[in-house]
């Protein structure tokens, strides 16, 4: 195995995505570092806010301009740094290397064309087309199980369900073959069963060498999915391992609390957790641990100082107090 | 589609039908009609018999059915002022209207799209702020000072184009300079606000993220969305552009509809306002049926439900 191999396909060091407003400076994604190789799929979770959606954008270099700027980091994909390459460089990475599912598939398909373009439409820009467009696209369509495909292609997403319209969104991400792929909480908009569908459509397309960062609210999803979680709190990581390790013995009281928070099941829809105290302001985060605020154990070292990332076996968190395979913290 | 296409043609003829008894009621319900066509000093006899030849003396229903028939074999009567058939008179001038409109259009969406196009794509941007600039000049210059200025300009002093006239496309330049100056700044400002709405959208992001080029992104995703309300304020612009250029039309020389109308309207002429009200308004239904299919076309959405 060479070097080039054994690393990870995607490695991100310390980015730092900031939004410069009027109001103030908002630290978007703050001092990220994380990886997800080949064939893994890594779970992105954390509060609305969190900076989870910009993780992905700035993996892309698509942070919404002009307030929004990558101001440090890297982005390795396959040894090469994103965040050094041209912007015309950058769109030949978009669509072919990596790709990106939305949240909301309503919205996300162009209403005037009709399915087949916008499916054919990466296979035609990045030129993947060898022999016949149609056919690849049919070949897309199908392999995110939609049936008819042949005849659907000529229909406008209109035309399409929810559920369906989320496949074809796949069926754009995968149509150029990429390595990796992001998904920006693709069931939240997608009802029960319909998003266990879509979870068995992912589990199949990681078959083979795609790596998949999955951004969800849904724990429960986590569970089922991801091989490994990252906690995201307020632009930063907080705890990430596997999803065995954090779930049963998490080191974060963040991520304790999210997880006792997750209702039981068969309650009506797993997401949206609520936790206590108030989500910070994102322009003038807490000092100390950003999570001090509303932590249950939170003393004067936390208020005084940022914890740095430790690591203990294979899970890294950001904590003074780390708890030792407790579940819940007692408020 | 064929379905939308019939649905809207029976609309359009709906609507002309309509058309049809409102300028026949306006012409009955204003007064007697015979009090413009006779001359003041004529005698009772004289009216009555003037009465009967228009068929005047029959009651309404039989007079819009008499009418109808006369609008069908082409009949719309005979100019008062010109002593000839009306419909002619006006469709002799309907060419250089089209033309000075069409002109006027192709200036004004050419300039406007792509101003409104540019400033939206870069809010706050050079071509914005121009652009906005550009806008409140083309609102608050009248029209006639305008006109007046490209004469002075181009055609007495660079004598680069004729200032009357209609015979050569460089008769065209400065009238249709003139006419689409004012509609320029609306076609900027609905481009822009129109593209700023789209630009948002998700299916906008996921262009950028397929790895499209910006231009395309726009030109493609973009502005396909934005273009109903650009296609419908152009439409608006060309009918008004058509019937309402008479300030350009007296200015340049340029004999179209606007000019005929007024003078018509001016001269009492009322078989001939009549004619060209109805040619006007059958200009209007059928740049609406033209809209419309272009409708079905730019949005699946429209033609399928
Ligand atoms: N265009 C912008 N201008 C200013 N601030 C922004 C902008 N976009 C995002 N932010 C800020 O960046 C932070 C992170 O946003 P982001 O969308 O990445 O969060 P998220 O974790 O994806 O949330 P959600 O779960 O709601 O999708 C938020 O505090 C948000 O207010
Ligand atoms: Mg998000």
């Amino acid at each position: 195995m060479t070097a080039a191999e054994r690393a990870p396909l995607l490695q991100v060091r310390d980015l730092r995505t900031y939004f410069y407003t009027r109001a103030g400076v908002v630290k978007a994604v703050d001092g990220v570092d994380f990886a997800v190789q080949r064939g893994e799929i890594v779970g992105l979770v954390g509060e609305s806010g969190s900076g989870k959606s910009n993780v992905c954008l700035s993996i892309l270099n698509l942070v919404p301009k002009p307030a929004g700027r990558i101001v440090s980091g890297e982005i390795v994909l396959e040894g090469t740094n994103l965040l050094g390459l041209s912007e015309r460089a950058m769109r030949t990475v978009r669509g072919r290397d990596v790709a990106m599912i939305l949240q909301d598939p309503l919205s996300s398909l162009n209403p005037v064309f009709t399915v087949g373009d916008q499916v054919g439409e990466a296979l035609r820009v990045h030129g993947r087309v060898s022999g016949d467009l149609r056919e690849r696209v049919i070949g897309a369509l199908q392999k995110v199980h939609i049936p008819g495909a042949s005849t659907r292609l000529r229909d406008y997403p209109h035309q399409f369900s929810g559920g369906m319209r989320q496949r074809v969104m796949a069926a754009i991400a995968i149509s150029c073959a990429p390595k990796l792929l992001l998904a920006d909480e693709p069931t939240t908009a997608l009802d029960v069963t319909i998003q266990a569908q879509f979870l068995q459509l992912m589990r199949e397309l990681r078959e083979g060498d795609l790596g998949i960062l999955y951004v969800t609210h849904d724990l429960g999803v986590v569970a089922q999915l991801c091989d490994r979680v990252l906690v995201m709190y307020a632009g930063q990581i907080v705890e990430s391992g596997t999803v065995e390790q954090v779930f049963h013995a998490p080191r974060h009281p963040y991520t304790a609390a999210l997880i006792s928070s997750v209702p039981v099941l068969g309650a009506k829809r797993r997401r949206l957790y609520q936790i206590e105290g108030q989500p910070p302001n994102p322009l003038a985060p807490p000092a100390g641990c950003r999570f001090h605020p509303r932590c249950p154990q939170a003393d004067d070292q936390c208020r005084a100082a940022m914890p740095e990332p430790a690591t203990d076996g294979n899970v890294t968190y950001r904590c003074w107090h780390p708890l030792n395979g407790r579940l819940s913290v007692t408020p | 589609m064929i379905r939308y296409i019939l649905q809207r043609l029976g609309q359009s003829i709906i609507t002309v039908w309509g058309i049809s008894i409102v300028v026949f009621m306006l012409a009955r319900l204003s007064g007697d009609p015979l009090l413009l066509l006779v001359p003041p000093e004529a005698t009772k006899a004289e009216v009555e018999q003037i009465r009967r030849a228009y068929s005047l003396d029959k009651p309404l229903p039989q007079q819009y059915l008499t009418y109808v028939r006369g609008v069908l074999r082409g009949d719309f009567g005979t100019s008062l002022r010109f002593n000839e058939p009306a419909l002619p008179l006006v469709l002799k001038r309907l060419p250089a209207s089209l033309r000075l409109a069409s002109a006027a259009m192709v200036i004004s969406a050419g300039i406007g799209i792509t101003v409104g196009v540019l400033s939206a794509a870069r809010p706050g941007g050079w071509v914005d702020r121009f652009g906005k600039a550009f806008a409140m000049l083309g609102q608050s210059v009248p029209v006639f000072w305008l006109g007046i200025i490209l004469i002075l300009v181009f055609g007495v002093r660079l004598r680069w184009f004729p200032t009357s006239g209609s015979e050569t496309w460089r008769h065209l330049v400065l009238p249709a300079a003139a006419l689409g100056w004012y509609s320029t700044a609306a076609m900027t400002r609905i481009t822009r606000s129109a593209m700023l709405d789209v630009l948002d959208a998700d299916y906008i992001r996921l262009a950028h993220i397929k790895g499209l080029h910006p231009f395309k992104v726009i030109t493609k995703h973009a502005l396909r969305n934005a273009s109903i309300p650009i296609v419908t304020l152009a439409s608006l612009q060309f009918i008004a552009l058509i019937n309402g250029a008479v300030v350009t039309e007296t200015i340049f020389a340029w004999p179209g509809m606007g000019r005929l109308m007024v003078d018509a309207v001016f001269a009492r002429d009322f078989p001939l306002v009549q004619t060209a009200v109805f040619v006007a308004s059958i200009l209007f239904v059928a740049t609406n049926f033209a809209v419309d299919l272009l409708y079905g076309y730019l949005n699946p959405r429209i033609a399928y439900t």
